[in-house]
């Protein structure tokens, strides 16, 4: 991880060096990414992606940070560490795509309800019910 | 002076002379406790402040200076379901808002109606499809009155509340429970 | 909800912890958002917003309809300000297509979009002044964002949800009643503004309940991810149009008004004052908007390349950007959207500890959410 490839505007990380590597990415002046501003994921089919995009108000520019899980165990770190915008982002993809975030204090449902929806909605291998065959409890028009 | 039994309107154009008619010249009218209370209530629904989506911003213009409900006697919003006894749906109902939106139905005293308005709280609206969006509101509560659009214009939540007035005068006319 | 409480036993002041619940269904909440409050006597301990009561599936829907399809979904999102998610939007799809948008089209975008930033601000102050109980105030901002509504309602048909920012333009073009009634409320505008500095700005209690409540350092909410007035309150002059011009912003001139202590009170001013700057952006646009169409060449069935594209704009609430994933189909295969409300949200038990319970409602209505957009 150098100057360079932080020019280039875009990093792929290993998972299990996420959580170094961001702290240097916000601690160290010569990067100084002081604002995590979106936290989100794709699922790739075979992988999640994380895609992390950085912010350094200091020298202005962004930083797009992409770490791959597997589906299996989809397990990575937590950055809300480091930055707080963090807690609520990574609640949000723990909600759409079922990945745990490790150290996060309180990965709690935050978009379903209390005791989640049941599934990943934004997993690709969850398909909308379609307008017919939704069920809700009701009168089962 | 007794009512007749054809119909005698309550309100509109020339209710006053009709009144005044109906009144005589010891000023009584004879009518039936439901009709008083009927005409009572349809003329000051006090609406809870129930927006849910982008349909509440149409509500909130209808009570604002233009559109002015209060003309009708309909702008007294209560925050509190106990004070309110009309529970305008305004916007999308998802699942997780659905258990609390029946509760504050249910803390609603008796005589309630429920309006739906806008096409998220009559079908789903554009989120029919969705996972998390009730396919209406009338799945989980009895709807008076329904009010198209998306957002329906103030003119048309104002129609609507108007059409619920004259629902609940001609029930009570026909000597119905509501 | 189970809440596991700060602490158990007496607190400092003497007093047993309170839970007491506040939404979603609340007349200062603006909108379905709860939040559970943790109190010691009046002064709140800790704030724990619940999201989710309005959560729709819009990224999740945006899978299963075409790009063109997906507009009036924008819409429905910050629906206080459609015509600037209805532009990020389609900027975004702009991006990844290469379109190149005519001349007219921007110009027309930046009033609408301007124009949009008034009518939401217009309706926060009105909010604002409602939440503090001053219902009147809530009267003369809405009568004024009327003629704003008149306005978009000539031009798109619709009152609030317009989809009027199409990809490659806009939906059709302004006419000559348009430019008028746009011009004779410029020059009214001054007057609505002294109006309610005169009602509401100047009125010495509501200042006294907004000046030095909620103090919260620009570090913390740089950290948290807070964007849009209330970044710029506590000092941080960071406005998109500004630092990453998007469309053709990089050609007129306008303030960022920016605060020094990153109270209520000024979480409040900052948007005042950017109704003024987006009136002076709208007469600059008015003056140099050329002649020409309104849409570009497009083809009829949108496939834009495959490919990955982000795109931000500076929405009344903040940072509003799309991230859309295409896979070279008419339908995008990933759409996330950077929601302002959602990460501003976040910060609210930073803003809530330490203030009195009266203030909570304070610290709500000045960070303007807006529901549709905070929980898609």
């Amino acid at each position: 991880m150098n100057l360079e490839m932080i020019a280039a505007g875009s990093l792929e990380t290993k998972p299990e060096a996420l959580l170094n590597e961001m702290r240097q990415l916000r601690d160290n002046p010569v990067f100084g990414f002081d604002r995590l501003i979106d936290l989100t994921a794709v699922d790739r089919g075979e992988t999640f992606e994380l895609v992390y995009r950085l912010n350094s108000l200091l020298h202005d520019r962004d930083l797009l940070v992409r770490a791959k899980v597997s589906l299996e165990q989809p397990t990575i770190a937590s950055v809300s560490e480091i930055w707080e915008s963090a807690l609520f982002g990574e609640r949000e993809v723990h909600d759409m795509f079922g990945i745990v975030f490790e150290g996060h204090p309180e990965l709690e449902p935050l978009l379903a309800p209390e005791e989640g929806f049941g599934f990943f909605p934004l997993r690709k291998s969850y398909t909308l019910p379609g307008r017919s065959g939704q069920t809700d409890g009701g009168n089962g028009r | 002076m007794e009512m007749t039994s054809e119909k005698q309107e309550l309100d509109g154009p020339g209710a006053h002379s009709r009144l005044s008619g109906l009144l005589g010249p010891e000023n009584v009218i004879f009518t039936t406790v439901e009709q008083v209370l009927a005409w009572a209530q349809a003329h000051s629904f006090w609406p809870l402040t129930s927006g849910l989506a982008c349909c509440a911003l149409e509500m909130m213009a209808c009570g604002a200076g233009r559109y002015d409900l209060a003309r009708f006697g309909y702008e007294v919003f209560r925050p509190s379901p106990r004070h309110a006894d009309l529970l305008i749906v305004a916007g999308t109902l998802t699942h997780k808002m659905a258990p609390p939106l029946l509760r504050l139905y249910d803390q609603m005293p008796e005589s309630k109606w429920v309006i739906a308005m806008g096409s998220c709280a009559i079908g789903g609206g554009p989120f029919v499809d969705s996972y998390s969006v009730v396919q209406g509101v009338d799945r989980i509560l009895p709807v008076d009155v329904y009010i198209p659009g998306c957002p329906p214009r103030p003119e048309a939540l104002m129609h609507g509340m108007l059409t619920l007035k004259e629902k609940v005068m001609a029930a009570k006319r026909r000597g119905g429970k509501k | 909800m189970t809440v596991k409480l700060t602490h158990e036993g007496v607190t400092a002041s003497g007093s047993e912890l309170y839970c007491l619940n506040m939404g979603p269904q609340h007349p200062s909440t603006h909108g379905v958002l709860r939040v559970v409050l943790e109190l010691d006597g009046e002064t709140v301990v800790r704030a724990i917003p619940v999201l989710g009561y309005l959560h729709r599936g819009i990224e999740k829907l945006a899978e299963s309809r075409t790009y063109p399809q997906f507009i009036p979904f924008t819409d429905r999102l910050d629906y206080v300000s459609s015509m600037c998610n209805n532009l990020a939007y389609c900027q975004t799809v702009e991006k990844l297509m290469t379109v190149e948008v005519p001349e007219r089209a921007e110009y027309i975008r930046v009033i609408m979009a301007e124009l949009n930033r008034i009518a939401s601000h217009m309706l926060f102050i009105g909010a604002t002044a409602l939440d503090l109980g001053g219902m009147t105030g809530m009267m003369y901002t809405f009568r004024d964002r009327e003629r704003i509504l008149d306005l978009f309602n000539l031009a798109s048909g619709s009152r609030l949800t317009y989809s009027y920012v199409r990809i490659g333009g806009v939906m059709n073009d302004i006419s000559p009643e348009f430019v008028n009634l746009l011009r004779a409320f410029l020059a009214d505008l001054p007057g609505m503004l002294q109006e309610y500095d005169d009602l509401i700005n100047g009125n010495e209690i509501f200042q006294a309940r907004l000046r030095d409540v909620s103090i919260v350092p620009a570090s913390r909410l740089v950290s948290l991810g807070v964007t849009g007035p209330v970044l710029r309150a506590a000092g941080i002059a960071y406005d998109l149009r500004r630092k990453k011009p998007y469309g053709i912003y990089d050609r007129f001139q306008f303030d960022i008004p920016a605060g020094t202590v990153g109270d209520n009170w000024e979480r409040y001013l900052m948007r005042v004052l950017e109704i003024s700057e987006s009136a002076k952006i709208i007469a600059q646009a008015l003056e140099g908007l050329p002649e020409g169409p309104v849409m570009a060449k497009i083809p009829k069935v949108i496939k834009p390349p495959v490919g990955e594209v982000y795109h931000a704009n500076e929405s009344p609430r903040g940072e509003l950007g799309f991230h859309i994933v295409s896979d070279g189909s008419t339908k995008p295969y990933r759409l996330h959207i950077r929601r302002p409300t959602f990460y501003n949200l976040g910060s609210i038990d930073a803003l809530c500890r330490g203030v009195k319970i009266a203030d909570v409602a304070a610290v709500l209505a000045v960070l303007d959410p807006c529901m549709g957009e905070a929980d898609a």
